[in-house]
């Protein structure tokens, strides 16, 4: 998080905003420039700033393509995630998207929400889980709301387990 | 899917061998073509059972007590009433599979199912 704002207020805000100073946001007070993408905001008007930070820090997006257009899709929207040698792509109930980032770079990036990994090249969504089966050598069938089956290979059963808090 | 199906029957198979073999104290010529047929089966009755069965708990997970409750009832009573030990045997060793099973998956999508309420509600504003 990049805080621009008068010196005198400087301390107060960086106190108050530090459960945010993770996120990807430029915080621009009033009367302050900045060139570039930013929310504005006013030292009167506080808590409708942080109602906005708490409510994107709970709603994260990621920046997704199609035929090189740009459309930011909301985190909770992606039902998985999968990852090849060069591009990761991110699935939602009804797109696909080519993402920027590279497999392990969007696993540290949800760390904390309900995403984990299932394979060696996949990240699931366990929102979006409808139901799962044993299958032979241990693994495990994800049958998802999408109507798409992937497999949780077992390396990943015991995380997953835990994830879930399975005794 | 054919896989799991396919081991899944030749386990049935080799369980039922195993009680006929104990049955007849390991007097395998006992095994003419004829019994290997009800032998052979069995076995796929049973897999089509245990098949149809595991997906139906995903139906009912959340009375998986009542399930257990009702298939032991119904299993013992089976066993319980006049019928050959071999009989016995196998209703014994299918309801121990079902039991199983019916603990194995509704205890892993209860888990799933409670975290993700927990996480809705958490992520609801």
């Amino acid at each position: 998080m990049k805080l621009i704002c008068r010196d005198e207020h400087r301390l107060f805000l960086e106190e108050r905003l530090k459960a945010y100073e993770e996120m990807d946001i430029v915080l621009v007070e009033n009367g302050e420039y900045y060139e570039g993408l930013s929310y504005n905001f006013d030292m009167n008007h506080l808590d409708s700033l942080l109602k906005y930070l708490e409510n994107k820090k709970k709603h994260k997006t990621i920046v997704g393509y199609i035929d090189e257009r740009m459309y930011p899709v909301m985190i909770d929207d992606i039902v998985y995630i999968e990852g090849y040698s060069k591009d990761c792509y991110f699935y939602t109930m009804d797109q696909e998207y080519l993402s920027d980032y590279k497999l392990y770079e969007i696993e540290e990036m949800l760390q904390g929400t309900s995403f984990i990994r299932i394979s060696k090249s996949m990240l699931v969504n366990i929102c979006f889980i409808q139901y799962m089966k044993a299958e032979v050598n241990m693994k495990y069938g994800l049958y998802m709301k999408s109507n798409v089956k992937l497999t949780l290979s077992r390396k990943y059963v015991n995380d997953f387990k835990k994830k879930i808090g399975k005794r | 899917m054919w896989e799991k199906i396919g081991i899944r029957y030749l386990v049935q198979f080799l369980v039922i061998c195993i009680i006929r073999l104990f049955l007849t104290e390991g007097y395998a010529s006992t095994i003419d073509i004829k019994i290997a047929g009800m032998i052979f089966l069995y076995a796929f009755l049973f897999t089509l059972i245990l098949e149809c069965f595991d997906e139906l708990i995903l139906d009912f997970v959340e009375y998986y007590k009542v399930i257990i409750a009702f298939l032991s009832i119904i299993f013992i009573g089976i066993m319980v009433g006049g019928c050959s030990l071999y009989i016995k045997l196998m209703i014994g060793y299918l309801l121990v599979v079902m039991l199983k099973d019916v603990w194995k998956i509704s205890s892993i999508q209860l888990s799933l199912m409670h975290f993700q309420k927990e996480y809705k509600e958490k992520n609801t504003i």
